[in-house]
């Protein structure tokens, strides 16, 4: 078994605890919801496979919904997806390697979610730069695959669960990434930021639900970067 | 209603354009400069301000529950995380737990 080989089982083993259980609570709820909305089958599984980020997912369910037109949703989902570029971006350095083609990096930037992103930040450091990016592939693609599972069975069985439950599903995402980033939070730049974003999400939904998600990384990052900044310095 | 396989292509794109001007811009950027370190911060807080977002004000189904319970929840998943020497399954499943149990008490009966 060669090195890549081995790196993408470990992903695949990693993923299969803490993180394949999230993923299974929240496309379980997503699949009922789906079912709730009137939408088929293969919407709840296909859309996890295609754009694999389960906050858009919803914002594109919901808009089917009503019947929003193309470009409205195209926007809306673009924006509820907009922090690809700077988690995808950030990433990418801690991936690249000689052996990698272009190609492999594009076609990897498709499995950086909330999840693997989180962790693969954490753990890539601790990895040898070739073993990185199977790494990932593997992490997230068992991720999709219970992903795209969970969306069928809570898709089928969404009569069954009582709403309680399906609302309990769908909660333990935020309570995984909310522990997740608090409490593996390394660095100090992490920290600020998160301390930083945190309050700015909630606070400019209230005047702009549509831009907040932007403007809440935008304003905060921009705080933390300077005091950060401010902060080091100071030390010299 | 719309043609929804339209709409999940549309929505496959909107996602992924961003993924790839990630790719694009990350070879432009050196990683040990001011402007890489601007948009991590910017990742972070975005991820941040979502996640917060998500339990302070969430849409939907989510947005039937009482806002103290969402907060006791993810309290208490904190608490247990680090009680448990930062186990993320304990944590987790403890802030799933309780929300569940509030949210039970406050909706009875839950088994209709």
């Amino acid at each position: 078994m060669s090195e890549a080989q081995r790196a993408w089982r470990r992903g695949v083993r990693e993923a299969l605890q803490v993180p394949a259980a999230v993923t299974a609570a929240g496309y379980l709820g997503f699949g009922a919801l789906v079912s709730g909305y009137g939408g088929p089958l293969w919407a709840a599984v296909l859309s996890t496979l295609t754009m694999w980020a389960l906050p858009g997912q919803l914002v594109l369910m919901d808009m089917w919904q009503v019947s929003a037109p193309l470009v409205a949703v195209l926007l809306a989902v673009a924006m509820a997806n907009a922090r690809f570029f700077p988690m995808v971006l950030t990433l990418m350095p801690l991936l690249r390697d000689p052996q990698h083609t272009r190609g492999r990096l594009y076609a990897a930037a498709h499995f950086i979610s909330m999840s693997s992103w989180t962790v693969c930040m954490q753990r890539c450091p601790q990895l040898p730069p070739g073993e990185r990016l199977p790494y990932l592939i593997g992490f997230a693609s068992a991720c999709i695959a219970v992903g795209m599972l969970a969306g069928a069975v809570g898709y089928l069985i969404a009569d069954a669960i009582p709403p309680a439950v399906q609302f309990g599903l769908l909660f333990l995402a935020p309570v995984y990434f909310f522990v997740m980033l608090i409490g593996e939070a390394r660095s100090r730049i992490a920290a600020l930021a998160l301390a930083c974003g945190g309050p700015a999400g909630p606070l400019l939904h209230l005047v702009t639900p549509q831009w907040s998600l932007l403007l809440a990384g935008v304003a905060g990052g921009t705080l933390a970067f300077a005091i950060h900044t401010m902060l080091e310095r100071r030390r010299e | 209603m719309n043609e929804l396989w339209l709409l999940l292509a549309a929505g496959a794109l909107g996602t992924y354009a961003w993924r790839a001007l990630g790719v694009l811009l990350s070879g432009r950027i050196a990683a040990s400069g001011a402007l890489f370190t601007w948009v991590a911060c910017v990742a972070y807080a975005m991820v941040a301000g979502m996640v917060a977002r998500l339990i302070v004000m969430p849409s939907g189904l989510l947005a039937t529950s009482l806002l103290p319970h969402r907060l006791i929840a993810c309290a208490l998943a904190l608490a247990v995380y680090y009680g448990c020497r930062r186990n993320l399954l304990a944590g987790v499943g403890a802030g799933a737990v309780a929300i569940a149990v509030l949210n039970a008490l406050r909706t009875a009966p839950l088994w209709q």
